[in-house]
């Protein structure tokens, strides 16, 4: 056979990982073509409300890599899940136990946590560069930098809020969180009907964390152990990751309330019960393509015209804990 | 992931105008071979990316598909060769890197491999380093005829040229080759 040839012959196969990576980047415009009328409440409720709960909110958040996106941390629990996962508690007692596994990425405070996801509502690929400790710009890079631009931009901001490090010091005993969920929470707050409830806060609370922000696996199972021991959460079953895989969501389902109220889902890989992404009553809005720890951050050089702003930056309203409408629904 | 599937591409990227998310079918079955040919151009860092950019351009423009051609290959690699045209600096550096280097980045080596890969490495070197010398629209012909996916006739339809452009830029590169690897020609091995 010719040299020529044969150098095609050898190119090495591409990775599965790479595949999956494509694969949602075509499943996130064809989404965003379906589906081309909504776009207000489901970006805002990702790209600005995911990063202002990360950035500002309380509770505890998770983290966890498509499976086959990249590396995936932890190994598929010894017993295959049964084919139809029959609660919601099941299933968040599997995503604890795989937490549980799954070793701390252990950032230092002068470090960078590096996250990468799609906003599956209009296609744009996001990654995040957060200062640990918060005292240095993170940084933001969107490809493209809105829906209907072509160019990627990068920008920087301040944490607002609580940095990653400050979820390195909550408690990991389910029981010891909960109470201070509930402080945390209550604290200044009247709970008046026809508001969500106090579970319902704390669930918004860890949902507006999954994505776009990193906290120690250890406090992430404390709190899937804690929400299976709380009433009122369902199971979504077949569903399918933009990547083409078997996933399974955990829902809160409420009363419908002023300014919220929408179905929010947590999407677990069905084989490794690691958080996969987001869902709003059954759409997409986030799927989490991974997280590592980087020293630095890309160097940031304003943008012309634009003035370099915290994504978070623009909803200071209050603590976006204590609102449902500046949280993710 | 990939089942068996009864649809032409024609048809996938047809139905796909009514179910966007239909268009994955054509992903399953063309990118790992589009990634092949892409990072057998410019390595497999920027074949990553690009292989996704090829099918996220081909879905945006799927409207315009002529739905005539059931084999969606010449489309797929147009695009795709369109986006390396985009980095023909970027190609030029990595050939001539191999050139130098004897080392190939597209190319896994196992251990059990290397003794072979020191002989033919001599081999790989001129071939890549005449690469470099080519000007574009040779490249394009004479990369796409060894990625042995299409025809002549598809080449031409990739790039949009007459048929007998492609053979007229066929012969030139080819000959070309040839003084570069010692009278051999690049795609058959034929000793002239």
């Amino acid at each position: 056979m010719s040299e020529l040839r044969k150098m095609y012959d050898e190119v090495r196969p591409v990775g599965p990982d790479v595949l999956a990576e494509g694969r949602v980047r075509l499943l996130a415009a064809a989404h965003e073509a379906g589906a081309p009328v909504r776009t207000r409440k489901s970006r805002r409720g990702w790209t600005a409300g995911l990063v202002a709960v990360g950035a500002v909110a309380t509770a505890a958040g998770a983290v966890a890599v498509v499976p086959g996106t990249e590396k995936p941390r932890v190994r598929p629990s010894a017993t295959e899940p049964v084919v139809r996962l029959a609660s919601a508690s099941e299933v968040l007692r599997r995503a604890a136990d795989a937490a549980g596994r799954e070793p701390d990425l252990n950032p230092r405070d002068d470090q960078y946590i590096h996250i990468r996801s799609v906003d599956n509502a209009n296609g744009i690929r996001r990654e995040l560069w957060r200062s640990v400790d918060g005292k240095k710009a993170s940084v933001l890079h969107r490809d493209p930098c809105n829906p209907s631009g072509k160019g990627a931009c990068t920008d920087s901001f301040r944490e607002e809020g609580r940095p990653t490090a400050f979820y390195r010091r909550l408690p990991t005993d389910p029981k010891a969180l909960e109470a201070w969920f509930r402080r945390d929470i209550g604290a200044g707050h009247t709970f008046e009907k026809g508001k969500p409830t106090v579970e319902q806060r704390i669930w918004m609370e860890i949902e507006g964390t999954l994505l776009e922000q990193y906290v120690p696996p250890k406090l992430r199972a404390a709190m899937f152990t804690m929400v299976s021991r709380m009433p009122g959460s369902r199971v979504v079953n077949g569903i399918t990751d933009p990547a083409g895989r078997p996933a399974v969501a955990v829902t809160m389902p409420g009363k419908v309330w002023k300014g919220g109220g929408e179905r929010g889902e947590i999407v677990f890989d069905r084989r490794t019960f690691q958080v996969i992404g987001l869902r709003t009553e059954g759409k997409w809005t986030g799927t989490l393509l991974g997280v590592s720890v980087t020293d630095t951050a890309p160097k940031v050089t304003p943008r012309e015209g634009k003035r370099p702003r915290s994504p978070a930056g623009k909803r200071s309203r209050n603590r976006p804990g204590h609102h449902p409408e500046s949280g993710r629904r | 992931m990939t089942a068996v599937r009864t649809e032409s591409d024609a048809e996938v990227i047809e139905r796909s105008l009514r179910e966007p998310e239909a268009f994955a079918a054509l992903y399953d079955q063309h990118a790992p071979a589009v990634h092949r040919y892409l990072a057998r151009r410019l390595g497999p860092d920027l074949a990553d990316d690009l292989m996704a950019e090829t099918f996220l351009r081909a879905f945006q423009q799927r409207d315009r598909y002529d739905r005539a051609r059931a084999d969606a290959r010449p489309w797929l690699y147009g695009i795709a060769t369109n986006l390396v045209g985009g980095h023909r600096r970027a190609e030029v550096r990595f050939w001539r890197m191999i050139a130098r280097t004897g080392i190939d980045p597209a190319v896994d080596s196992p251990a059990d491999r290397i003794a072979e890969r020191v002989s033919a490495q001599g081999e790989r070197a001129a071939l890549a380093a005449a690469l470099a010398r080519l000007n574009r629209g040779q490249r394009d012909v004479l990369l796409l005829t060894a990625a042995g996916e299409l025809t002549p006739a598809e080449i031409a339809e990739a790039l949009g040229v007459a048929p007998g452009t492609v053979h007229s830029r066929l012969n030139r590169a080819r000959r070309r080759m040839r003084a570069a690897l010692d009278g051999r020609d690049p795609l058959t091995n034929a000793k002239d």
